[in-house]
């Protein structure tokens, strides 16, 4: 039976306008726009143990996009591997819930992420030692869809492909805004799903909103049917949930005030 | 300092038309000016570093003057070796402008500070690495940047302190030191961010007695040995400070310096010690935490004085 996502995002989206605010922090656009994706990852398809978080056998999730990571800190602490009071330290002096998030910070917080570009590689090394050492852990990476500007990333993917990977599963992010502009304004990727397949992965296209089908979507690729990684195309809004950081670039910067937390609370109500 | 830049860049721009702005996703809400000035010479190649530095060189190979603009670490470190063998070993005109060196970046951490690039950039051949501290410098800079025809790294501090500095634009010349006192009892060295920081800590040090004259040491490489030289003549002991690694940075390039003088003196680097930090903080906390505040150099100054 589905949980119920619904009730679970919206306080996770809730806790991250909370902590934005507290810590005039940026990135709302981005936490927002993957914030249904974590909920659905931690409460409804990664494998681990909250009593032992650090078993190696667990599956892996890695946050490529780290510039998200409230998201990725109030999904942690909604699936209970974090104390949710941590998150009242997010972003201020003297924390280890840094921005950017850094390994071995908190459970599952599996490896550094802020430069883009980076996770996807560390997600297929991961994914091949698994299967080196016999381990039957799934490896997950949420990248964005700007993010897959970068060449490491279809380096990478070429090579996961080669070795047919399929516990790998590369989840993109895909809201159409990255830090200057739209995709279709910088390099106009046009289909991504169309790209991950020329570089041989089973791709599937969703909309990153809906719950169902981000479940479905998960759990068939960690399934394994085929020998070839995943990669889940999300279709989603940047800000989604919050009506005046939806699908606006400048949310990518700025840091929701009192009178805006106010409003995100009220939007956003249980 | 990067609007400071960005606004100097197009008052040239528009003089001279091999100048070209190339940026990787970086610049929202300042090169906007630019971009709708010169709309056939403004280009976003994508979050690319690598793409952003290779394409950039490949300008200059035709004879423009392009600024590769963007955040200092992913300039500096993601495209290294297109700085390498596409900028430097070609010997290039390509302006490398880095926004927010040092942890200029602050709380977002360690993936966004750059402590490493004085010590990488400095390691090539062909590279002048130039960091203005002041809207004078970072005016004066950017001119003699352009002038200069050859491979430039410019660190552009994200939120310069606004201090007075004792010298007009005729002063500024990329390669010279610029002497801001006249003390005597010891010398430092500081650039970038950390020029008003030892103008502070210089400022503390006069009320214990201590006359600590400080260089605006802009010019990183071709380092300036003889204000060096000047200040070992006049004050013996040499300090140097940066918002940098300690390893491989002015503090590197002064010592290597000295020590082939076979001529001993007090001489210490103040500046990150080789390490990331554990936890998180704003840039003034950070500053702290690496004894790197105003009030923490003075101390050292003082401790280091007293041995
Ligand atoms: C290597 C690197 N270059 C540039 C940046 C600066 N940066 C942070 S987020 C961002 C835009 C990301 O867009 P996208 O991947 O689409 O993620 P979104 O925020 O839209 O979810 C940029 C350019 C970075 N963090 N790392």
């Amino acid at each position: 039976m589905m949980k119920d996502y619904a009730i679970l995002a919206r306080k996770i989206r809730r806790d991250i306008v909370t902590m934005l605010n507290r810590a005039n922090g940026s990135f709302g656009g981005a936490a927002m726009s993957c914030a249904d994706l974590i909920t659905v990852l931690f409460h409804g398809c990664m494998r681990f143990d909250i009593e032992n978080p650090d078993d190696p056998a667990r599956d892996m999730f890695i946050l490529s996009k780290g510039h998200a990571s409230s998201a990725l800190y109030a999904g942690l602490a909604s699936a209970g591997l974090i104390d949710r009071g941590e998150l009242e330290t997010y972003g201020m002096n003297d924390t280890k819930m840094i921005i950017h998030p850094k390994r071995g910070t908190y459970p599952c917080i599996d490896a550094s992420t802020g430069a883009l570009g980076h996770g996807i590689c560390q997600a297929v090394g991961s994914a091949l030692a698994a299967r080196i050492l016999k381990c039957d852990a799934n490896v997950f990476v949420l990248m964005g869809d700007g993010e897959c500007n970068e060449g490491s990333v279809w380096e990478n993917a070429a090579f996961a492909s080669k070795q047919k990977l399929n516990n790998l599963t590369a989840i993109v992010d895909r809201n159409g805004l990255q830090g200057c502009g739209r995709d279709a304004e910088v390099l106009n990727y046009g289909d991504m799903g169309e790209k991950f397949r020329a570089f041989g992965f089973n791709t599937i296209d969703i909309d990153g909103h809906d719950y169902e089908a981000i479940e479905n979507a998960l759990k068939t690729a960690a399934s394994r049917s085929t020998d070839k990684p995943t990669a889940i195309i999300a279709k989603t809004i940047k800000g989604r949930g919050i009506s005046y950081m939806e699908d606006k670039l400048e949310w990518h910067y700025k840091s929701p005030n009192d009178e805006q937390l106010k409003i995100a609370l009220e939007e956003l109500a249980l | 300092m990067r609007s400071i830049f960005i606004d100097e860049l197009t008052k040239i721009a528009r003089d001279d038309a091999r100048i070209a702005l190339l940026m990787s996703e970086c610049g929202f809400s300042v090169t906007e000016g630019f971009a709708q000035e010169f709309p056939d010479r403004y280009y976003n190649v994508g979050i690319a570093e690598q793409s952003l530095v290779g394409t950039a060189a490949g300008a200059a190979l035709r004879g423009l003057r392009p600024v590769a603009y963007n955040m200092a670490m992913f300039l500096t470190m993601r495209a290294f070796e297109q700085i390498r063998v596409d900028v430097a070993y070609q010997n290039l005109p390509v302006i490398l402008a880095g926004v927010g060196p040092g942890v200029g970046y602050g709380s977002a951490g360690t993936t966004h500070h750059t402590i490493e690039d004085i010590a990488i950039m400095r390691a090539l051949p062909n590279m002048t690495i130039v960091f203005p501290a002041h809207e004078i410098d970072a005016r004066a800079a950017t001119r003699q940047a352009v002038e200069l025809g050859k491979p430039i790294y410019i660190g552009l501090a994200r939120a310069p302190r606004q201090f007075n500095v004792p010298y007009g634009a005729e002063s500024f010349k990329i390669g010279s030191a610029i002497r801001m006192n006249d003390g005597r009892d010891a010398a430092l060295f500081a650039f970038g961010s950390m020029l008003p920081v030892a103008m502070e800590a210089a400022a503390a040090l006069a009320g214990d007695g201590i006359k600590l004259r400080v260089y605006n040491a802009h010019t990183i490489k071709p380092l300036d040995t003889a204000a060096i030289d000047e200040a070992l003549r006049e004050c013996g002991a040499i300090f140097t400070l940066e918002e940098a690694n300690i390893i491989g940075g002015l503090g590197g390039a002064v010592a290597e310096y000295i020590a082939e003088l076979n001529a001993p003196c007090v001489f210490k680097r103040f500046g990150i010690r080789d390490r990331y930090p554990e936890r998180m903080g704003d840039y003034q906390w950070l500053l702290k935490h690496f004894g790197i505040d105003a009030a923490s150099v003075a101390a050292s100054v003082k401790e280091a004085l007293k041995a």
